[in-house]
């Protein structure tokens, strides 16, 4: 089975990882972002009260896999925060630090795995352990469960992916249909260290009520969940392949 | 830590003044040009907290002084007696609240704040306006033209806050139900006494604080996204007359999708407690009382 909900909010921040001053956002939340949000629903520490880096959450995510749709139009925010400029306050008691904000972000998650377990109760009762959040902890999240669903093996010899496709499995995209997509690199996955352990290239709709037209979707593993056609993210695994 | 889930809806009302500048962009008032609403970062909110806590005699960590983090921490150490980080910041009431990131020296640690505040937003359209005015001094002495100052002010804005106290992560950082009532005070008191040039006239208007009962893990959520402010007589408000709200007394703040909410949940509920100014408004309290039982139901007015 695969679970199902949405993630709604008023901002969120993604904050690329291969940046390093800007915090310039993806438009929607990368695979570890996604892991975190589940760890904090379920209420899997993080153990960071004994080393600031840990991540610990990731030993009971491996073994699962998720996909990621997008479902409102992208629009941005920028604006800059004062941060405390705790090296050299003399010189300036703030870093100022441009932020890149998704406005009124939407988006489905899709979890397939162990987990469902555990996940299931807590998106049923609309409850969580720790608050979840989008990328910085004043974007809150509001999560929504829509249900499980058994996914379904797509046949056809097209389909509408709504979700991000992992550019290694070379989806045939009809470009014509599809009008536009955008490519990007996104961190899979990390270890209980916070390290990356590996990261994707991935494909995403610029136009989201259009999705993505591929013409081998059997081929790249496409399945119907509810009512949308997607591709799963290669599994979170403690030794990640490729 | 915290007996259990808690939700904070804040208001306040700033007149003439700017209440929270864009250090990027001319300290114009942090603002979104599609809804046309004045924003407030979390960190400018918690700023006000934090300063109203130091006058309550709390040890703060995040003073507002331009110290290094090493300084700021020999400066704690030496004042509560303590050795290490982590016995330093649980002896601090904002890293206890709003958690803290430390790394030094050896010492490296990371607590999500049990509470966590969003960016606060004018519950209406309001204009920002761009003002002059004529400094005290000349530039160059024997001269004539004193300097000119330039500011932006917003006429006027009610902002909404809102914060979840999350009682798991309150176990970490030792946060207890009398940190969390030392800062809705400091959050109302510390508002009414933002006295610098920029902050004048900053009002506090309503605070609720929503108690959930200790073995739930749900909330309402987003209780600043289901307030309605509305004219006196329950009408909606149209683009003109939001920019046009010049004083609280015109308008009227309407809890019905709140207390909606709060019938669904109300066996989760402990008690909600409710501070109100009382020139604002407020419609449906009677309502969460009678769902709720009068007993439930705390109201102060302030």
């Amino acid at each position: 089975m695969a679970l199902v909900f949405d993630i709604t909010g008023e901002y969120a921040m993604f904050r690329k990882f291969y940046t390093t001053t800007s915090s310039a956002s993806y438009p929607f939340p990368p695979p570890t972002a996604v892991g975190g949000l589940i760890a904090a629903i379920i209420g899997v520490e993080n153990k960071s009260e004994n080393k600031a880096h840990l991540a610990s959450y990731w030993e009971s995510l491996y073994g699962n896999r998720i996909a990621i749709s997008i479902l409102s139009p992208t629009q941005w925010f920028t604006t800059s925060i004062n941060l405390w400029n705790n090296k050299d306050p003399k010189k300036g008691i703030h870093n100022i630090i441009k932020h890149q904000f998704v406005k009124r972000p939407k988006y489905r998650i899709y979890v397939e795995g162990p987990i469902e377990e555990k996940l299931k109760p807590f998106l049923e009762e609309g409850s969580f352990v720790f608050t979840p959040y989008l990328g910085t902890a004043y974007s809150f999240a509001n999560i929504h469960y829509i249900g499980s669903f058994n996914p379904l093996k797509i046949e056809d010899d097209e389909a509408r992916i709504k979700s991000i496709i992992p550019a290694d499995i070379k989806p045939k995209i009809n470009l014509k249909k599809t009008h536009g997509i955008f490519k990007d690199i996104v961190p899979l996955q990390m270890d209980k260290e916070r390290g990356l352990t590996k990261s994707l290239s991935v494909f995403y709709p610029a136009n989201i009520d259009t999705g993505i037209f591929v013409d081998n979707p059997e081929e790249i593993g496409g399945v119907l969940v509810g009512n949308d056609e997607i591709v799963w993210l290669p599994e979170w695994s403690r030794k990640p392949s490729g | 830590m915290f007996n259990g889930r808690k939700e904070l809806l804040f208001l306040y009302s700033v007149k003439d003044a700017n209440p929270n500048g864009d250090p990027l962009n001319a300290n114009h008032p942090r603002y979104d040009e599609e809804t046309g609403q004045v924003l407030v970062s979390d960190v400018r909110i918690k700023r006000t907290i934090r300063d109203e806590l130091m006058r309550m005699g709390e040890d703060v960590f995040i003073d507002g002084e331009p110290k290094s983090l090493k300084e700021r921490f020999e400066e704690l150490k030496t004042k509560l007696s303590t050795t290490k980080g982590d016995e330093t910041l649980k002896k601090c009431i904002d890293t206890r609240l709003f958690g803290v990131t430390f790394a030094l020296g050896k010492e490296s640690f990371a607590w999500t704040g049990p509470v966590q505040f969003k960016w606060g937003r004018s519950l209406h359209k309001a204009k920002v306006e761009f003002v002059q005015g004529t400094g005290a001094f000349v530039t160059k002495e024997g001269g004539e033209q004193r300097t000119i100052r330039n500011e932006y002010i917003v006429p006027f804005a009610l902002i909404g806050t809102y914060a979840i106290g999350n009682q798991y992560a309150s176990e970490r950082t030792q946060a207890t139900d009398e940190d969390f009532n030392k800062l809705t005070q400091a959050v109302w008191n510390g508002t009414n006494n933002l006295i610098t040039r920029s902050k004048t006239e900053h009002r506090s208007r309503f605070l609720m604080e929503i108690v959930y009962q200790p073995n739930f893990n749900g909330l309402i959520g987003s209780l600043d996204e289901r307030i309605k402010l509305t004219k006196r007589d329950n009408s909606l408000l149209d683009d003109d007359e939001q920019l046009a709200i010049r004083n609280i007394q015109d308008i009227a703040l309407n809890l019905k999708e709140i207390c909606d909410k709060v019938s669904l949940l109300k066996d989760n509920i402990e008690k909600i407690i409710i501070i109100k100014d009382p020139d604002l408004e407020v419609q449906y309290i009677d309502d969460l009382k009678s769902i709720l039982g009068e007993d439930k139901v705390a109201m102060e007015l302030r």
